[in-house]
């Protein structure tokens, strides 16, 4: 691998834990994400052979915080090692009750100690969304057409007072697959309280439903919703769905990164911002913002840059395309 | 050339006024050599200790913003399980009642229906 050499570069912009911006990987039961990660499981569920672990870079140390499911840890991690969790251990052998956990990562990255700008953190937060025995999972469904179940988050930007939305422009909005039928929906959360009758297949929930005209950083919160759907027989089929919305501040700056790869090529280049001061290709460590590196169709390789400022970025890539940026 | 020239005449000038000589002009060629090294000695460790002073600096911010990082994301975690409980309760009151509106409208549909059926 070829890479051109740096020290740790000074990052000008805002922290990324002071914006409230969620950076780290994780991975619960089956699902990967970097920032809000969550699923949704029954009550009773086993928690036997289910993993939750905390995808690391480099060394440091990391914390773990889940208040209702009795979770406070603490870890040294080393050398990009995967911190694993037992669920069995905070929730017994069944899942019984929701559980928001945060996670918050202190990097070490070498040179640190010589270094003139202070190294600051990274968040990152996991949502176990338990549901009752007799529900089923609601589909969900992103504008952009990523679908969800049973838990869907997302990451906004602050909208200021004096700047509100204008009514009819959605920034965003979700489906709820309701699967054929009518009925009735119902949502709460953080003081919204929305029951809407529906006969459609899919219905539309827009942000402002559920955050108003303008929100701030500390406007995050879980939304929970139930589908009823109208059947003659006594039984209904119920179905249950939560939403995590967290907002970061106007002033963060998200990083970017560029992959080029020539047909033909057996190389791929990603080119990062020039705040970078760490480079991840898998767990191998450069103190780079660009790497050329060897890349083979049959294998997903797994980016990673990060500033001094715990701005973040990964990125997946499979067959020379990145398939996957967060 | 007119620098290299004043520096000749000054240099001329004091020798004479140390009584000329070779060692007047050795003293005053040691001077003029050993004087900017030790300059670029101080230069570098002022450099240096200014370098530290950031660095230690920069150390103490690190563990100050630690500090309240972490408080504020258990706070952040303790005031939004609270909040999450509750409204998680909240939405199955609402389901609850939902269902036994249902039920009973339902019931009081086929009580009107079969008003006549005895």
């Amino acid at each position: 691998m070829s890479c051109s050499h740096q020290v740790l570069i000074k990052d000008p912009l805002p922290p990324s834990i002071d914006s409230n911006y969620l950076v780290g990987e994780t991975t619960i039961i089956d699902r990967y994400d970097a920032g809000y990660n969550g699923v949704t499981v029954k009550k009773g569920e086993s928690t036997a052979n289910k993993q939750f672990a905390v995808h690391t870079a480099g060394d440091g140390e990391l914390f773990v915080i889940g208040s209702d499911c009795g979770i406070d840890e603490a870890f040294v991690y080393h050398n990009s090692e995967d911190v694993n969790l037992s669920l069995s251990k905070y929730f017994g052998k069944t899942f019984e009750e929701s559980c928001l956990i945060d996670i918050v990562m202190f990097p070490k990255f070498p040179g640190f100690e010589n270094s003139e700008s202070p190294i600051r953190g990274m968040k990152s937060k996991v949502f176990i969304h338990v549901i009752p025995e007799d529900t089923e999972s609601a589909l969900i469904e992103y504008n952009n057409g990523e679908t969800h179940v049973g838990f869907a988050m997302m990451q906004l930007r602050e909208r200021l007072k004096d700047k509100p939305l204008v009514s009819g422009v959605e920034p965003r909005s979700l489906d709820i697959v309701a699967g054929g039928g009518s009925g009735m929906l119902l949502i709460e959360g953080c003081g919204v309280s929305i029951k809407r009758v529906f006969n459609t297949d899919k219905i539309s929930i827009r942000i402002e439903d559920l955050l108003g005209e303008s929100w701030g950083k500390d406007d995050g919160c879980i939304y929970f919703g139930a589908v009823i759907k109208d059947n003659t027989d006594t039984d209904f089929p119920e179905l249950r769905f939560a939403i995590g919305i967290s907002v970061f501040g106007i002033e963060y700056q998200k990083l970017s990164a560029k992959l080029v790869s020539s047909p033909g090529s057996s190389y791929c280049t990603v080119y990062g911002s020039s705040y970078v001061s760490y480079t991840y290709v898998d767990k191998t460590m450069y103190n780079v913002n660009s790497i050329k590196f060897r890349c083979y169709d049959q294998y997903t390789y797994r980016i990673r840059q990060y500033t001094t400022q715990g701005r973040g970025l990964v990125m997946l890539i499979k067959n020379k395309e990145a398939v996957w940026i967060r | 050339m007119d620098s290299i020239a004043w520096i000749e005449k000054i240099t001329n000038a004091v020798i004479a006024l140390m009584g000329g000589g070779p060692t007047a002009a050795i003293a005053i060629g040691s001077v003029l050599i050993i004087t900017p090294i030790v300059i670029w000695i101080l230069y570098r460790q002022a450099k240096k200790m200014y370098h530290d002073y950031k660095v230690s600096t920069a150390r103490k911010v690190e563990d100050e913003k630690r500090k309240s990082d972490f408080t504020e994301v258990v706070k952040d975690n303790q005031g939004k399980s609270s909040q999450i409980l509750s409204d998680q309760q909240k939405l199955e009151d609402k389901v609850k009642e939902t269902k036994e509106a249902r039920k009973k409208l339902r019931a009081s549909k086929k009580k009107n229906m079969c008003k006549d059926c005895k």
